[in-house]
């Protein structure tokens, strides 16, 4: 039992909006109290007291991620760090390994955390790497844009029948890879580029099931509803960072526009078209209408400049950037799902494009009026490392420090965004919402993200400095479970956290056609297909609907 | 005031050592008792260098500049020491003995003299300074380590016996002089800088190079060139006088003359072909 004293409270989903509020904690969960006097008490003034980070989506485990770890070992060589009594050794690069990525998550007050992409064959090492990420619980997205029985369900021509085979291909997939949504990457478009084709848009047919992009994404959202998932399609759209790629984002938002969907790094595809062919920001067309469409959420994608590493199932897209930037590349193909690459890149402020994205981005979190529909992301690490969102926040929540950063870009960045313009500042409340409380509320997870009765006992404590980088870059306390893990900054405990998986209103089954189609060409046997339970060893199942 | 220092090999040790603090600067201006404490990495326990190490000190009145120089002088054989003179930014170190991997890597500044064999990793990522070796070397010389671009990125490195694999692989700047042989892939993947090898290399020079100038004294027993290297002419490089001069001026006299013709094959094509081989004609 704990009870946190003094501390200002910010719960949004509660209606606390920095009030000095006690908050109780009796088994792993937060209760109204009162607790016995006897009770530990964690005095936490001068403090401010939010729910433990929730975060929507980052590359944290699985064969992409590991594959960058190999692909740069001189960035793992300088960043070492030796074990102690209670924490594991590992490097923390630009793509830390899994037992560090869980130690700075939650030195930076996170307690839950989704891997963002993983593809069905590649689920067990995702697990195995999830397992090893310690403190949080976490979850994954199963890829399923490229998917062969995806694409072949699509197929059929019977409407009754093809929505019943989808709704059992997907729910099979998110049992046997035990995942927690429907992730769609560049739907049809990977498939494409095996096929040695070129880009897709909404309507081309893909070979070799004749599917287009819009089949793909409006039948999986559609299943998505009607298996209730708690959280919508998570969407990586066509044409991640090409110029003029707004016009095609905003085609897939009308195509998708009144069924729920998750629009992620939003920022890679925002862009406009200058004169010359070049990247300008869409940030205002593509807000305009997002403000529009409360079905639809987003993270933004911020980028941080630095060297970081993008990675992604978006394995035609990294081959074009590999071309562009010349240097290392690895690319992946997943057989009858998708495919991935992996390149390492290095964001320059005095780079015309990278300063225009950076803009973006920002712009986007400042543009979209409602919180709890956009939420912090740097797509970790595709547009920069996760332990950069302290400064995030503080370009947020400071405008002065954000045209401060402004004034050292390319000077030519003013004619192609509107970053200047932009007078918000976000409060430390809406700051609670973008990082905590509506990631947890689109992702479907009642019991994180507030400090009401009932929720988990995961629970943030910052202290209070105006300068707010410093404020959030180390966490004074962060308790998971009702467990002191963090205390100062510094990591007290270690243990592994829960498994979020589904569980779904219909038993995931194949039809006979896609079931004898698996068999005849996966290299995989149908049997040993499922990912066993022992990989999740702690699981959570949220219930559908 | 000069101070030299003179540490001699007790026992050799049974499991590999990481011994980068044993470089001149870390010894300067110590007393004995303060250079036995210099800690070094055994296996994995820190011990003190005194328990290996017999150590004396010498001062001599002469110096010739007003920097303090410190010499050390290193006796025994030290294949099992690791890094040794990694980092080390001035005065001279001189080695009577065999080293291991990683001697003078990173290295920027001052003087190794190693009169012996050397492991692999010899002045990897070097930035200034001189190596020379009075025997053999291992693989890797002046390379780049795992996943970086850039190895080497100045200095000279002197080798009087053979070269191991891929010699100056990756290197950015400086100069690699080879007596004898080298194993295959000299200069892979070289961004710039210059080798010159006396003896006979092994297969694929040059493989990926970029920029850069690998120099082959030795026309005999050449293995082919790759087929992304191309025969531009043959002449006299105006430089390979003044490299001959800076060679001799540091022990290293070439009995070819100052006129010696050369084939010029620029390459590697798949990189551009702004490298080039100078084949002795």
């Amino acid at each position: 039992m704990l009870r946190i004293i003094n501390g200002k409270v910010y719960d949004p989903v509660n209606r606390i909006h920095g009030e000095i509020r006690d908050i109780c904690i009796r088994d792993q969960k937060i209760v109204e109290g009162p607790l016995p006097p006897e009770t530990e008490i964690i005095d936490a003034k001068g403090c401010v007291v939010m729910p433990g980070g929730v975060e929507i989506h980052s590359h944290v485990a699985g064969a992409k991620v590991n594959n960058g770890r190999m692909l740069c070992p001189e960035d793992s060589a300088d960043h070492f760090r030796a074990h102690t009594e209670i924490l594991r050794s590992g490097c923390n690069g630009v793509v830390p390994t899994t037992f560090l990525t869980g130690y700075e998550y939650a030195r930076l007050g996170y307690t839950t955390l989704f891997e963002a992409a993983v593809p069905p064959l590649k689920a067990r090492h995702a697990h195995e790497e999830l397992r090893d990420t310690p403190i949080l619980d976490t979850g994954c997205y199963t890829v399923m844009g490229n998917n062969y029985l995806v694409m072949k369900a699509l197929n059929e021509p019977d409407e009754i029948s093809r929505r019943e085979k989808l709704m059992g291909v997907v729910a099979w997939l998110l049992e046997s890879t035990r995942g927690y949504a429907v992730k769609i990457v560049n739907p049809g478009g990977v498939e494409n580029w095996k096929w040695n084709r070129g880009l897709v848009d909404l309507d081309t047919p893909v070979p070799p099931f004749d599917v287009t992009p819009r089949m793909i994404m409006t039948g999986l959202a559609r299943t998505a509803y009607e298996l209730k998932l708690p959280h919508p399609i998570h969407l990586h759209t066509n044409h991640l960072g090409e110029p003029g790629n707004m016009a095609y984002t905003l085609e897939t938002m009308k195509a998708l526009s009144g069924s729920r969907a998750h629009f992620t790094h939003l920022q890679f595809h925002s862009y406009d078209k200058s004169k010359r062919g070049g990247f300008a920001s869409g940030a205002v067309a593509i807000a305009e209408y997002f403000n529009n469409h409360p079905e639809f959420t987003c993270d933004a994608g911020l980028i941080v400049f630095g060297p970081t590493m993008t990675m992604t199932a978006d394995a035609p897209m990294e081959f074009s950037l590999h071309q562009m930037k010349g240097g290392k590349w690895s690319n992946l193909d997943i057989e009858m799902e998708t495919g991935s690459g992996v390149v390492p890149i290095k964001y320059q402020p005095d780079s015309l494009v990278n300063a225009v994205q950076w803009c973006l981005g920002l712009e986007l979190m400042l543009l979209i009026n409602d919180p709890w529909r956009v939420f912090l992301s740097t797509d970790h690490p595709n547009a920069g490392p996760f332990t950069s969102y302290p400064l995030l926040i503080k370009l947020l929540m400071d405008r002065d420090f954000r045209m401060s950063w402004y004034e050292m870009l390319h000077p030519k960045v003013k004619e192609y965004t509107c970053l200047h313009d932009l007078t918000r500042e976000y409060s430390l409340e809406e700051i609670a919402i973008v990082t905590r409380s509506g990631p947890a509320r689109a992702l479907g997870l009642k019991n994180r993200g507030h400090l009401g009765a009932g929720a988990y006992a995961d629970v943030a404590i910052y202290p209070f400095f105006d300068d707010k980088q410093k404020m959030f870059s180390s966490a004074s306390y962060l308790i998971k479970d009702g467990r002191v893990v963090v205390r100062d900054g510094a990591i007290k405990e270690s243990f592994s956290g829960r498994a979020l998986g589904l569980e779904l209103p219909v038993k995931g089954e194949l039809a006979g056609d896609l079931k004898e189609y698996f068999e005849q060409y996966s290299t995989v046997a149908f049997s040993n297909y499922r990912v066993e339970e022992e990989y999740t060893p702690r699981p959570e199942l949220i219930r559908c609907g | 005031m000069k101070s030299q220092i003179q540490l001699t090999l007790k026992k050799i040790p049974d499991i590999p050592v990481e011994a980068e603090n044993i470089k001149p600067e870390n010894m300067a201006g110590k007393t004995i008792s303060e250079i036995k404490a210099i800690p070094i990495l055994v296996g994995k326990c820190w011990e003190p260098a005194g328990d290996w190490f017999d150590i004396g000190i010498k001062e001599s009145p002469e110096s010739d500049s007003e920097k303090p120089v410190i010499d050390l002088f290193i006796k025994g054989d030290l294949t099992r020491f690791k890094r040794i003179g990694e980092g080390m930014s001035q005065g001279s170190m001189r080695i009577d003995g065999t080293v291991g991997f990683h001697a003078g890597a990173k290295m920027c500044g001052g003087e190794l003299i190693i009169n012996g064999n050397t492991g692999d990793y010899l002045g990897a990522h070097m930035k200034a300074g001189l190596i020379v070796v009075n025997g053999n070397a291992g693989h890797y010389i002046a390379a780049a380590y795992r996943g970086h671009a850039k190895g080497m990125a100045g200095g000279t490195i002197i080798i009087k016996g053979n070269a191991g694999q891929m010699l100056g692989a990756r290197m950015r700047r400086g100069l690699i002089y080879v007596t004898g042989d080298c194993g295959d892939a000299p200069g892979f993947n070289m961004k710039a800088g210059t080798i010159i090898i006396g003896g006979t290399p092994g297969a694929r020079a040059g493989a990926r190079m970029v920029r850069g100038t690998i120099m082959l004294l030795n026309k005999d027993n050449l293995p082919e060139l790759l087929p992304t290297f191309t025969y531009n002419c043959t002449y006299t490089p105006s430089f390979w006088g003044i490299a001959r001069g800076v060679l001799s001026k540091m022990g290293v006299q070439s009995e070819a003359g100052t006129d010696l013709l050369f084939k010029r094959y620029s390459g590697d094509t798949n990189e551009g072909g702004r490298g080039e081989i100078l084949i002795s004609a």
